[in-house]
């Protein structure tokens, strides 16, 4: 059996379903809208069982051979974020929907089904430097980087670089911006947390997705600093699925895999002279913003791992 | 100077450092309150440039600092009273996210290593620990978790008679010669931590893994004692090392 846990309104997971219900497979969606009637019990004992019961149905966790989970912060679904503004972090239903979350991510950690991705593999994205340190590490280059508080650090960084870029430390989801005068101004705000900058690296972007043993390459042409946001800031965007080269592809597939990734999207750059800078792996990929072929590759490779982890267990 | 990383009101980690720095060990102190102030200069990545961290409101050079003991897991919002209430929750993960990186990239001895999901080491759920016993056929406990709508989810309660151990480094306290040490080091080994504390299940002549955590009683003075000990020594073995 294949689970998908994550919201129905979320692209990636419901065009993986789609794919599944087309293929007739033996899938289960848990939507994560119902946390407040879902329940679960997990047990240790000569192995790991346990049972879900979400729709009033009973499934039993044992049969489960491949999980694609893609859930949402908590506290942003509608009847938590009702809860908390209501009872503030005490509330009942948020508890409840911690425990939820709490008991099937100990799940995913602990079975031996096909996860994409384990919660613990994901962290790695919680903080961009740490990641980057085990990017660099699988021979991709990355930006001299540089965080701080102190403002003097970052007017000798900029002047070292010529430009630069600030972004997050942390997975919590910012715009790159190049810095400029204007932030200059409030460079003294940086005293109250420690800032991420880095030298602008001009080239043109890539994506890799891996999804098991294949690759997927995009090439994205766009003239805002943050590709991501180029539409709402009414900058040009041109994504086309590309080919590169076997070394590039090969770096990606170990990466994925030295970060215990099934499935993974990684942001590259290439430069004029050739050479490749990594950004950023991002765990969870919103693959289907990138995906331009018009036949749903990437979500077949992900529905053909599923499919592969579920006939394989049988 | 030995560095505590822990949370702004942990009274633990504050009793700990007088106890360091009355055996003689220069001590300092990193709470989330030195991430809001100046001076921090890091560059992750094997970047170049003089490395700079704030320890009790000071700035000294990363490269004097000798070990660290992690006791927090992430920096939470409580920790920043300092921060306007809205913003306190980036602040805490840029901070958490940080941190994580800083001491990752330290090259000094730090127990326990950060992992992506815990500062102070590899923070497993009970369903984990049990996997890490199984797969080194160590005996396990039963253990279930429940969450029902009907009532308010609970873990097992422990067993009557357990034997608590703590594994600091090769050292196992609590029960030393014993098959539950045997089987601690074996398991602190397998989730690569300096420090840990495990409790097992004993019946008649047997034992039985129950679960592990991160955070032993360090107002016992022998651990206390024991992981100032060990921190020095691998601290001591890595300038030996790095002298060669």
């Amino acid at each position: 059996m294949i689970l998908l846990w994550g919201l129905p309104g979320d692209e990636p997971l419901s065009v993986v379903f789609d794919l599944l219900h087309e293929q007739d497979a033996e899938v289960t969606f848990l939507d994560q809208r119902e946390v407040l009637s879902t329940e679960v019990e997990v047990s240790c004992n000569r192995a790991l069982t346990g049972t879900l019961w979400a729709r009033g149905a009973a499934i039993d966790l044992s049969r489960v051979d491949a999980v694609y989970l893609r859930p949402y912060d908590t506290r942003r679904l509608p009847c938590i974020a009702d809860a908390l503004s209501r009872e503030g972090n005490t509330s009942p239903a948020y508890a409840y929907a911690l425990a939820v979350e709490e008991a099937l991510t100990a799940w995913c950690e602990a079975t031996d089904a096909l996860v994409i991705n384990r919660p613990s593999a994901m962290a790695s994205n919680t903080s961009k430097p740490y990641q980057a340190s085990l990017i660099a590490a699988h021979g991709f280059l990355v930006p001299d980087t540089l965080i701080t508080t102190d403002p003097d650090a970052v007017t000798e960084f900029w002047q070292q670089h010529g430009e630069i870029v600030y972004k997050s430390v942390s997975g919590v989801r910012s715009i790159v911006k190049k810095m400029t005068s204007e932030e200059r101004n409030r460079i003294d705000d940086l005293r109250w947390c420690p800032t991420q900058f880095q030298q602008f690296i001009e080239g043109t972007d890539y994506r890799i997705h891996v999804v098991g043993e294949d690759t997927f390459a995009s090439q994205i042409v766009s003239g805002a600093a943050d590709y991501r946001y180029a539409r709402s800031q009414g900058a040009d965007l041109q994504i086309t699925p590309t080919r590169l080269s076997e070394d590039v592809l090969t770096s990606c597939h170990r990466l994925a895999h030295s970060l215990r990734l099934p499935v993974a999207g990684i942001d590259l750059r290439r430069t004029t002279q050739g050479a490749w800078y990594c950004f950023e792996v991002n765990p969870s990929p919103g693959f289907t913003f990138y995906d331009t072929s018009g036949q749903q590759l990437i979500a077949r490779a992900i529905v053909r791992l599923l499919s592969q982890a579920a006939v394989a267990a049988q | 100077m030995l560095v505590i990383v822990s949370n702004q009101f942990d009274q633990g980690a504050k009793s700990l450092a007088s106890r360091w720095t009355a055996a003689g060990h220069v001590v300092g102190l990193l709470t989330p309150r030195d991430l809001s102030i100046a001076g921090w200069r890091c560059h992750p990545c094997g970047g170049k440039g003089h490395e700079l961290a704030i320890i009790q409101g000071s700035v000294i050079p990363t490269e004097s600092i000798t070990g660290v003991f992690t006791r927090m897991a992430s920096v939470f919002e409580s920790d920043l009273t300092g921060i306007v209430a809205q913003d306190r929750s980036y602040v805490a993960a840029e901070m958490t996210a940080m941190l994580l990186s800083w001491l990752w990239g330290l090259r000094c001895p730090v127990v326990n290593r950060p992992t992506a999901t815990c500062l102070a080491g590899p923070y497993w759920s009970t369903e984990r620990w049990l996997k890490a016993a199984r797969d080194l056929h160590i005996p396990t406990q039963p253990f279930q978790r429940s969450v029902h709508t009907r009532a308010s989810h609970a873990e097992e309660p422990l067993p009557a008679r357990s034997v608590i151990v703590t594994v600091i480094g090769e050292h196992v306290f609590g029960d030393e010669d014993g098959v539950p040490a045997l089987w601690a080091r074996r398991l602190a080994k397998a989730a690569e931590c300096d420090l840990l504390t495990l409790t097992f299940e004993e019946s008649g002549s047997s034992y039985a893994f129950a679960g592990a955590h991160l955070w032993p009683d360090l107002g016992d003075p022998v651990l206390a004692d024991a992981l100032v000990a060990h921190v020095q020594g691998r601290a001591q073995a890595s300038a030996h090392g790095a002298a060669q």
